[in-house]
């Protein structure tokens, strides 16, 4: 069976932990709690071409405090680049973590996700802002942990993604 | 040198060589000093080596490699290859096994006989092995389940849900490897995990990738050297020693104090996993079924020691004692010694004197010992005492036993014991003075001397209810109230008042014999009382000798009448006194006249 790891990566509270949980676990906790450095968790992703056990390696969010360290990223197959939808700062935010990772990891797959879709009347991301991303070439799917829309897709297609060898 | 010297015949050498390169190499050195110095010209040396050799050169020099050369320089070679170590083993070692195989195919009974004689130790050491590791541990088993410290450690396996066996496993550990992880270092992938049997492990693959990621933390928290990284993790008794490699990391879980060597092993293990699977550890694309073949690397490191069994490390032997030391050994023992058998003697003494001290109270009557021990130090004694014996105590403190040592409980009892019998009756019947008592073995208590009739009553009773009295004989005891009795009757019978004539009044000269009589009488009707006995007292009195015979006796009677009259009224009891008149008395018939007019006093 084959491994990969798999990081969350994005600004802090855009919901990469929620994500985790929802997609290891299934569960959801509206409480926000931080993440602190890393947390590691794993998850058997079984489609038809292939069996994945994926190493999801939760790291902490960046702030005005803290960097992400780019040495958890090291040795990543792929990751999740999490955009929360009611802050637009935190797209910024994805595009300068985008940058660091290619700059210092490589051009390894992501797939951008945009999160908290339940609560879609706060949005700041615009349509413009998506189709920009879009012309960017970004694979981008819309999700909620709350109302589990859109996590299996997103880690799915990152799988899909690590197997075809498919640059970012 | 030559060859250095002159450009052309350098030029002629190389084209020499060049004509003679299917010469073995590893001719003779003859041969090459030949060419050497003969290596001008072709022809000529062709032309020298017929005049010296007088054959066809070419054979000389090339002959074919007949086996019989090969066959003497073929086991030197080999050894000398084998020492260079120039993968003769690799060359020989397909051909090697072909013809073991073909040998088995062929005959198998060749091989099998050339094995016997090492099969046998072979497999005897084999099953040695294996039955001694399971006593062992059917030893430890044995050994841990029944002391004190295994209610301990049941306790502690309920308590953290273990078996009992992990827990004692656990406690008796020296040090025990329980987990071996390879570990990918660029993506903190598991690339072979194993886990001992005793030990519980968490899922590797989040232990691998949280152990990288601690590693990171680490690394980027701190200013480090680029090559430096985390070592060893410890938690309670609980270690994690890291290797680091270049593409990757041997991370051993250890519980207990490891050794140094296992560092040492664990170096090495990383080294020959690096050697033997280097580039696909560096094409690794999270496929472990790559690697499988790497676990007896990690296999090895399992290790583990027991506290207590025979095979652990050689323990450190003690430096030999210095001549000072043995002295003093020596002086030590013997202070021991001595202390020990002074200890004994005086013990063995103090127990002899409690010996002759319960002996003694044995012996003596009025005391009987039913029980009698030594604890803690304390001599205790349990027995029965006569209240008439003597006083314990004091025979205790003439002994030689330390009073303080020792605790009697004595319960009172009654002796039969013939002292013990005359004594309490003595006690008990507390006889006056002027009483002696004599009790014989036969039980007759001779009582003689003088004492009150109370006492004498009483005694007599109490007496035939005394255990060991039989008898009660009073041959020699005279009652002091009956003496007296004695006395006042004496005094008052016969006594005589007369009258004078034809009177019956007494003169006053009688008043105060009258008065005497009359407390006589009171006395004695009191000790007639207390003796119980009866008293009859007789006035007579007596007439004149003037009228006829009724007169005198009318006369006696008034007079009687007239001193019963006047006791009477002195308190003198009426009861048993009579008062009767009569004729003349006979004594007094041949007496004179006055004695006839008178009263007397009679029992």
């Amino acid at each position: 069976m084959i491994q990969k790891k798999v990081c969350m990566v994005g600004a802090f509270a855009t919901g990469k932990t929620s994500l985790v949980a929802r997609f290891v676990k299934g569960i959801y906790a509206d409480k926000y709690q931080t993440t602190v450095g890393v947390k590691i968790d794993k998850k058997l992703v079984e489609t038809e071409r292939f069996t994945m056990n994926m190493i999801l390696w939760d790291i902490h969010g960046e702030d005005e405090f803290q960097n992400v360290r780019m040495s958890y990223l090291r040795g990543a197959a792929a990751y999740l680049l999490v955009i929360d939808g009611t802050r637009r700062a935190t797209l910024d935010v994805a595009l300068n973590l985008r940058a660091k990772v290619s700059e210092n990891i490589g051009d390894i797959p992501f797939v951008g996700v945009i999160s908290k879709c339940d609560l879609q009347a706060e949005w700041e991301i615009t349509e413009q802002d998506i189709a920009l991303l879009k012309e960017k070439k970004f694979d981008l799917v819309r999700t909620s942990a709350k109302t589990d829309v859109g996590i299996e897709r997103c880690f799915l297609q990152l799988a899909d993604k690590i197997m075809s060898g498919a640059p970012s | 040198m030559l060859d250095t010297e002159n450009p052309k015949e350098q030029k002629n050498t190389a084209a020499h060589h060049k004509s003679t390169d299917d010469m073995a190499e590893n001719a003779a050195e003859k041969d090459i000093v030949v060419k050497a110095v003969a290596g001008t010209d072709t022809d000529e040396l062709k032309e020298l080596r017929a005049l010296l050799l007088g054959g066809p050169p070419e054979d000389m020099l090339n002959p074919p490699l007949s086996p019989e050369a090969l066959s003497k320089v073929l086991p030197e070679a080999m050894s000398q290859a084998h020492e260079r170590q120039t993968g003769i083993i690799a060359a020989t070692l397909p051909t090697v096994e072909t013809a073991i195989q073909t040998s088995v195919q062929q005959n198998a009974s060749v091989l099998a006989e050339a094995l016997f004689p090492v099969i046998g130790p072979a497999t005897r050491r084999s099953i040695t092995t294996a039955i001694g590791s399971l006593v062992q541990s059917l030893n430890q088993t044995l050994d841990h389940s029944l002391s004190p410290q295994s209610f301990k450690w049941r306790l502690e396996a309920k308590r953290t849900g273990k078996t009992f066996a992990e827990v004692v496993l656990i406690r008796t550990l020296i040090y025990q490897v329980e987990q071996v992880f390879l570990i990918h270092k660029e993506t903190g992938l598991v690339v072979q995990h194993i886990v001992a049997k005793t030990a519980t492990a968490q899922d590797p693959d989040l232990v691998s990738a949280m152990l990288t990621a601690i590693q990171d933390f680490v690394h980027d928290s701190f200013t480090v050297e680029d090559t430096s990284s985390l070592e060893t993790l410890r938690l309670g008794d609980l270690s994690l020693l890291i290797e680091n490699g270049p593409q990757a990391v041997l991370a051993c879980a250890v519980r207990g104090t490891s050794p140094a060597e296992l560092r040492e092993l664990l170096r090495s293990q990383l080294e020959s996993i690096h050697l033997t699977f280097g580039p696909r550890l560096k094409n690794f694309d999270g496929d472990q079924s790559l690697f499988q073949d790497c676990t007896p690397y990690l296999q090895d490191c399992f290790q583990s020691k027991f506290r207590g069994s025979k095979d652990t490390a050689p323990a450190q032997k003690k430096p030999p004692l210095t001549r000072t030391q043995k002295l003093l050994g020596w002086c030590l023992a013997g202070i021991l010694l001595s202390g020990v058998g002074l200890w004994s003697w005086m013990n063995w003494q103090s127990n002899r004197h409690w010996q002759q001290f319960v002996d003694t109270l044995q012996q003596q009557p009025g005391f009987v010992v039913l029980d009698d021990y030594k604890r803690r130090g304390a001599y205790h004694l349990n027995g029965l005492r006569d209240p008439l014996s003597g006083d314990p105590q004091a025979l205790l403190n003439q002994s030689r036993v330390n009073p303080n040592k020792v605790k009697m409980t004595w319960k009172p009892y009654l002796s039969l014991a013939p002292e013990f019998l005359g004594n309490r009756t003595q006690t008990l019947l507390n006889p006056p003075s002027t009483v002696s008592l004599s009790l014989s073995s036969q039980g007759v208590l001779a009582v003689s001397g003088r004492a009150s009739e109370r006492w004498i009553q009483w005694a007599k009773e109490v007496s035939s209810s005394l255990e060991g009295v039989t008898e009660w004989r009073d041959d020699g005891l005279i009652s002091t109230e009956r003496e007296e009795l004695t006395q006042l009757k004496s005094r008052i019978e016969f006594r005589q008042f007369s009258f004078p004539k034809g009177k019956a009044t007494l003169q006053t000269r009688y008043a105060e014999t009258l008065d005497n009589l009359a407390e006589d009488l009171k006395s004695l009707t009191q000790i007639a009382q207390i003796i119980d006995e009866p008293v009859n007292i007789t006035i007579r009195g007596y007439g004149d000798q003037r009228g006829n015979a009724a007169q005198t006796i009318q006369l006696g009677q008034t007079r009687a009448n007239y001193l019963k009259r006047y006791l009477v009224e002195q308190g003198v009891s009426v009861e048993g006194l009579t008062a009767t008149g009569s004729a003349i008395s006979s004594s007094d018939r041949a007496g004179n006249d006055r004695s006839a007019s008178h009263v007397e006093v009679r029992f």
